[in-house]
């Protein structure tokens, strides 16, 4: 599935898929819900929370 | 039809229907009323968006939520920002530095407002580091 199959699956802009996948933004829980249920997957076999570094830059980063 | 293409679609056609009016009203009043100038701008404004907006975004949506938290996060800069520009104005003013009417106070208020909104909007658009 491309970046922008998966955008308009879940009503996104194809930009946001791309940040996301970029670990360069932190989705609400309804579009981490969204993205996986397109991707037949689970909320947490596709975000990892990334704690290892210090705050504010935790991040919730999409797994490859 | 996508709800972007409706809407886009509406505007093209609210747009031209404007137009026309605007045009009638100037031809039929000979160009006295000030409704057909108005109308004839208007359009073309509704026009011309819904234009660019539909090449622009075409089925995709126009905004999503990290657009949305993008908006606010730069009008909410663009407050701050403003803030800091009136007490600095209101300092230089009352120290006697700079001295100035209030047209022109409120004019680069506006000024700075609108365009440090827009700068902070494109720059978080670019860097797409919002939380």
């Amino acid at each position: 599935m491309t970046q922008d199959d998966l955008a308009k699956k879940v009503g996104v802009r194809r930009e946001t898929i791309v940040f996301l996948e970029q670990g360069k933004y932190n989705p609400s829980l309804r579009l981490a819900h969204d993205v996986a249920t397109a991707l037949h997957a689970r909320i947490d076999d596709l975000f990892i929370f990334d704690d290892s570094e210090p705050e504010p830059e935790n991040r919730i980063v999409l797994v490859d | 039809m996508t709800e972007t293409k409706q809407r886009n679609l509406f505007r093209i056609i609210t747009g031209t229907l404007m137009l026309i009016s605007g045009l009638v009203s100037i031809v039929l009043t000979s160009g006295k009323a000030i409704i057909g100038p108005i109308f004839l701008l208007a359009g073309l404004v509704f026009l011309i968006t819904g234009i660019i907006r539909h090449r622009k975004y075409g089925d995709d949506p126009e905004s999503d939520e990290r657009s949305k938290k993008i908006g606010a996060y730069g009008l909410s800069y663009a407050w701050l920002t403003g803030l800091f520009f009136m007490f600095g104005l209101f300092w230089l003013d009352y120290l006697g530095i700079l001295r100035m009417g209030t047209q022109l106070a409120l004019a680069l208020s506006i000024v700075v407002l609108a365009l440090s909104a827009l700068i902070y909007q494109m720059s978080l658009f670019r860097s797409g580091k919002v939380d």
